[in-house]
């Protein structure tokens, strides 16, 4: 590792050619680097400043209240509930399909050429541009099961159930792109799992799926979580992928129903407003850009921070169960 | 990690409930575990199939030609000899219709729909080239300062800062990119010598803006500033900041990829380089580097098909006029913009939508080309390094 190698200064005294040449290139590297640095924190800066007094007016009203005019006034609180609504139906599809992928993978598959297939589909997968998943998700899960299902159950294609844009569909297409993200941090969560703890489990005549249900999967739950907290992230923040999937430009109505009348129950078959989607269209497609620039400015500051805290929770969370698998 | 394999008590065993029980999980588990090579596999079948029925209906036959150029009726001005615009008795310009072959991507057109994929891939190497070149050179560089020759308290800054980077969603960065990057462009083609540089010097102007090539003087003048000032289209916008734009993606990628590769070198070589009496620049340089060079090209290579797919950026930063000129200053039309921007409206299963489809299909072969590339020869480094070359 390169840790290893020690820092050395170069001395002051030694002022030949070569060292104050060097001196003078890693002073060049150190500056494109700090550079870089200045360039983050400008960037982060100017939307802070910028987004900030926006959000923060009127006892931050800007977090729960609805766009108003079209979307020249008001908020974002549709946009955030969409957002959130929309991951939580994507974990509900991706966490388990991901962990019982790593699950299959690390303590079923080992070195066989099935394990080799699969990790090298997880691997292309993560690599697919976003908006050929919203390409696939119109086609396959908006046109072909979504219609399908309508046909199955007897709506018409003039008044569909589900062969329309909905957040259930925008859900499955993010599920498949955060996957990768779920499948490679819940097996390096199962592999930090002691074998001694398996043999354990083995030896007292536990057979492999009680060993996996309950000795190593609880084991593996902090780097579970740290997964799917990354995909949480990713998905809040992606907006290719459900262009035509179900996100809506602008709603009255949040996509909820009432079961039974009374308890509220996100609906599967509605569309959505999401933040990222928010953005993208009140900086390109909105009446007056520069009008609604503030708004712009404040929703961007939005969607950073809730990326950016579940980004610094995995961190912490995935500190913690390296340093207890080192232990 | 195959430590543990089914206790040789149910091994023997194969007709017990529990030995049944163990198979039937660990089936059920493999089944899961397809969904992700289905799905893989559904969307290249899917994209390849509906992007091939887009062919057939072209005038009813199968055509792949229509994909690159058409051969259509244009009705042209018609000029005189010594190059003025010919004009009728009662002064009004004279048509006549030449067959001419376009390259333009035109599908919604009202007379011929037109579905070229020139354009398209001009626009998605405007954006990308210079992208990746910007982002392989920064990314690169910072890989080996923070791995080779940082202090360990710069890298504690730097690291997390190109993380941040990393988590910041494309839509932000294609905000970024069209309200202050594009602000900074125009400032930067504003400042006087610049300007100067980039509209007088003969031949440099007739190469970036094709659409003002016509002859020196006062209307070539006016054409260029504007051309420089609005963009053909109006707009600030051009392929430079959607390219700008994209590099900030493309940054972190490059730079975790080739700092992974810097790390994998075994300090054997670090060591013997600095024994030799070599300085860290030398080593740097000269000793790490040659040995990591693998990996630091599936770098360049996996952030250039990132810059390829990317869309957001691309789709808020480059103005998405669909226009054939190779110059970063004008707008442009990727292939991830186009369907962005198009997918909404095409009919299902028109011919519309079936060229999305295949623009999808030739987008995706590519990025998972370069994408095999890149983890091939990260294999082979690792390999190289596990057999201590």
């Amino acid at each position: 590792m390169s840790e290893a190698v020690k820092y050395v200064p170069i001395s002051k005294e030694d002022l030949s050619y070569k060292s104050v040449r060097e001196t003078f290139l890693e002073g060049l590297l150190s500056g494109l680097s700090w550079l870089l640095v200045a360039f983050i924190v400008a960037f982060l800066g100017i939307i802070v400043v910028r987004g900030f007094p926006t959000v923060s007016a009127n006892g931050f009203e800007f977090l729960y209240t609805s766009p108003a005019k079209g979307l020249d006034e008001g908020g974002v609180g549709p946009a955030i509930f969409g957002t959130v609504a929309l991951v939580l139906l994507m974990t509900l599809f991706a966490l388990p399909i991901g962990v019982l992928t790593s699950v299959y993978l690390v303590e079923y598959a080992g070195g066989r050429q099935s394990s080799r297939i699969i990790r090298a589909a997880v691997n292309n997968l993560a690599g697919v541009p976003s908006i050929v998943f919203g390409l696939f998700g119109v086609a396959f899960f908006v046109l072909f099961l979504g219609r399908g299902l309508d046909g199955l159950l007897g709506y018409s294609t003039s008044d569909p159930l589900f062969g329309k844009p909905a957040i259930l569909w925008a859900a499955a297409t993010m599920a498949l792109l955060v996957l990768p993200i779920v499948i490679v941090n819940t097996e390096e969560a199962l592999l930090a799992v002691p074998v001694s703890l398996r043999q354990g489990s083995q030896a007292l005549g536990g057979t492999q799926w009680q060993t996996i249900s309950r000795v190593v999967l609880p084991q593996a739950v902090p780097g579970i979580l740290t997964g799917s907290i990354l995909s949480i992230s990713r998905g809040a923040g992606e907006v290719a992928p459900i262009l035509f999937t179900g996100a809506a430009f602008l709603l009255q109505d949040l996509p909820t129903t009432q079961v039974f009348g009374v308890v509220p129950f996100i609906d599967p078959t509605k569309q959505f407003m999401e933040l990222g989607y928010h953005i993208f269209i009140l900086a390109t497609q909105s009446s007056d850009v520069e009008k609604t620039r503030p708004a712009q400015y404040a929703a961007t500051l939005v969607l950073l921070v809730i990326t950016f805290s579940l980004n610094f929770a995995a961190i912490i969370l995935r500190a913690q169960f390296r340093k207890r698998a080192i232990r | 990690m195959t430590q543990t394999t089914p206790t040789s008590g149910l091994r023997s065993d194969k007709s017990s409930l529990k030995y049944t029980q163990e198979k039937a999980i660990e089936n059920s588990l493999l089944a899961v575990s397809t969904l992700a090579v289905l799905s893989i596999a559904l969307i290249f079948l899917l994209l390849i199939y509906q992007g091939l029925q887009g062919l057939t209906v072209f005038g009813g036959e199968t055509d792949l030609s229509q994909y690159w150029s058409a051969t259509i009726e244009k009705q042209e001005l018609v000029r005189n000899p010594d190059g003025s615009i010919k004009t009728d008795a009662d002064g009004d310009f004279v048509y006549e219709a030449n067959t001419v072959t376009s390259y333009d991507w035109q599908p919604t057109s009202s007379d011929t729909k037109k579905f070229s994929l020139v354009p398209l891939m001009i626009g998605s190497a405007k954006v990308a080239i210079p992208a990746a070149i910007l982002a392989s050179m920064v990314g690169l560089l910072v890989a080996i300062y923070l791995s080779e020759l940082a202090p360990p308290q710069v890298r504690e800054v730097v690291k997390p800062a190109l993380e941040l980077l990393a988590g910041v969603p494309s839509v932000v960065l294609g905000f970024f990119a069209l309200v202050t990057i594009a602000a900074f462009v125009q400032w930067f083609v504003h400042i006087p010598w610049v300007f100067e540089f980039l509209t007088q010097t003969p031949g440099l102007n007739r190469l970036m803006f094709p659409s003002c090539s016509f002859e020196a003087g006062p209307l070539q003048q006016t054409c260029l500033e504007r051309a420089l000032k609005l963009g053909t289209q109006g707009t600030y916008l051009n392929t430079l900041v959607g390219a700008l734009g994209v590099a900030l993606v493309v940054i972190p990628i490059v730079a975790t990829i080739a700092e992974d590769a810097l790390r994998a070198v075994p300090n054997s070589i670090r060591d013997a380089s600095m024994a030799l009496g070599a300085s860290r620049w030398q080593t740097a340089f000269n000793a790490v580097l040659p040995a990591a060079v693998s990996g630091l090209a599936a770098a360049v290579i996996l952030g250039l098909g990132r810059a390829i797919g990317e869309t957001m950026v691309v789709l808020m930063a480059t103005g998405n006029a669909s226009i054939l000129s190779g110059n970063v200053l004008e707008s442009g039309r990727a292939i991830t913009a186009t369907i962005a921007a198009e997918l909404g409206e095409a009919v299902a299963g028109g011919d519309h939508y079936n060229a999305l489809f295949f623009i999808g299909a030739v987008l995706f072969v590519f990025t998972f080309a370069l994408n095999i590339m890149g983890e091939i020869i990260i294999n082979r480094a690792r390999q190289k390094v596990r057999e201590g070359v």
